[in-house]
């Protein structure tokens, strides 16, 4: 991949992310539970882009949540987004996991690190009590992307490769 | 890296969707009708309302911006100046442990015996 195609590549990912992820804001879902599609893009990002790429997309995404949906929402971003990206990129170099497992780990941590953030903002662990609906949602949700994710980002492997 | 997972990796993802059945059962299995809503702003305390009281729609001095609504013993939030509102998509609560959050205004609801 040269240069020039990466940094096209890599503004693509993140606009995906972007946009979905403001997408999802509109899917009317009880307790603001998300599908987590915009999880696709960084976890392609981390495949085919590496570490250095996948984090500035992760950290970006949370900026443009800052710009569009404010101060809250960019640390509970921020917070899900680092901690799965932590875990997503630890899976992906040290096992031979395939994306479902990768997803389906990142979603938990995503919602684990969220509410990690929330007890903070809110200084109370009353909001531990959305532990199991994050916890199932997030296990849905992981598993869903997960399969999305192996249907699609084995296909768009050769298709990245052939443009040296 | 593999394209197609592995039985060990099924294995972990059936173990961690077993989990998940389990607290969700757990979770349920707990639930028990609550007689207050305590409401908090920023973690301090601000109001506690008896939800067997008669139905009723209320503001709080201290949270102008939020409506909440009593009926059949249950709470709700039916109006908030928030972006995104979360906490009136939640819906009613009546359950010990149930809350209601509003992250950009601070405010948790949380149903106590």
């Amino acid at each position: 991949m040269n240069k020039a195609y990466k940094a096209a590549f890599s503004g693509i990912l993140l606009a995906l992310s972007a946009a979905i992820s403001a997408v999802e804001t509109l899917i009317p879902l009880p307790l603001g539970v998300k599908p987590g599609f915009s999880n696709l893009p960084v976890m392609t990002a981390i495949s085919e882009l590496g570490t250095g790429i996948s984090f500035s997309i992760v950290l970006l995404k949370s900026l443009f949540v800052l710009l569009t949906r404010g101060a809250t929402a960019f640390f509970m971003s921020l917070s899900g987004g680092l901690l799965s990206f932590a875990v997503m990129l630890l899976i992906f170099r040290k096992t031979r996991a395939s994306f479902l497992l990768i997803s389906l780990c990142g979603a938990l941590a995503h919602n684990a690190g969220q509410i990690i953030a929330a007890c903070f903002i809110m200084y109370n662990t009353a909001v531990l009590s959305y532990l199991p609906v994050l916890i199932v949602s997030g296990t849905v949700a992981g598993i869903v992307t997960g399969i999305a994710a192996n249907l699609i980002i084995p296909k768009l492997k050769p298709f990245l490769r052939r443009t040296k | 890296m593999q394209s197609k997972p592995s039985i060990r990796e099924l294995i972990i993802i059936a173990a961690i969707i077993l989990s998940a059945v389990t607290v969700f059962i757990i979770s349920t299995a707990l639930k028990s009708d609550g007689k207050t809503a305590v409401i908090s702003v920023d973690g301090r305390v601000s109001a506690e309302i008896n939800l067997n009281a008669e139905d009723r729609i209320f503001s709080l001095d201290s949270i102008e911006n939020i409506t909440f609504e009593i009926k059949d013993n249950r709470i709700r939030i039916i109006s908030s100046d928030c972006p995104d509102k979360i906490c009136k998509k939640t819906g009613f609560i009546s359950d010990c442990g149930e809350t209601i959050v509003c992250m950009p205004n601070k405010i948790i609801v949380e149903i106590k015996d």
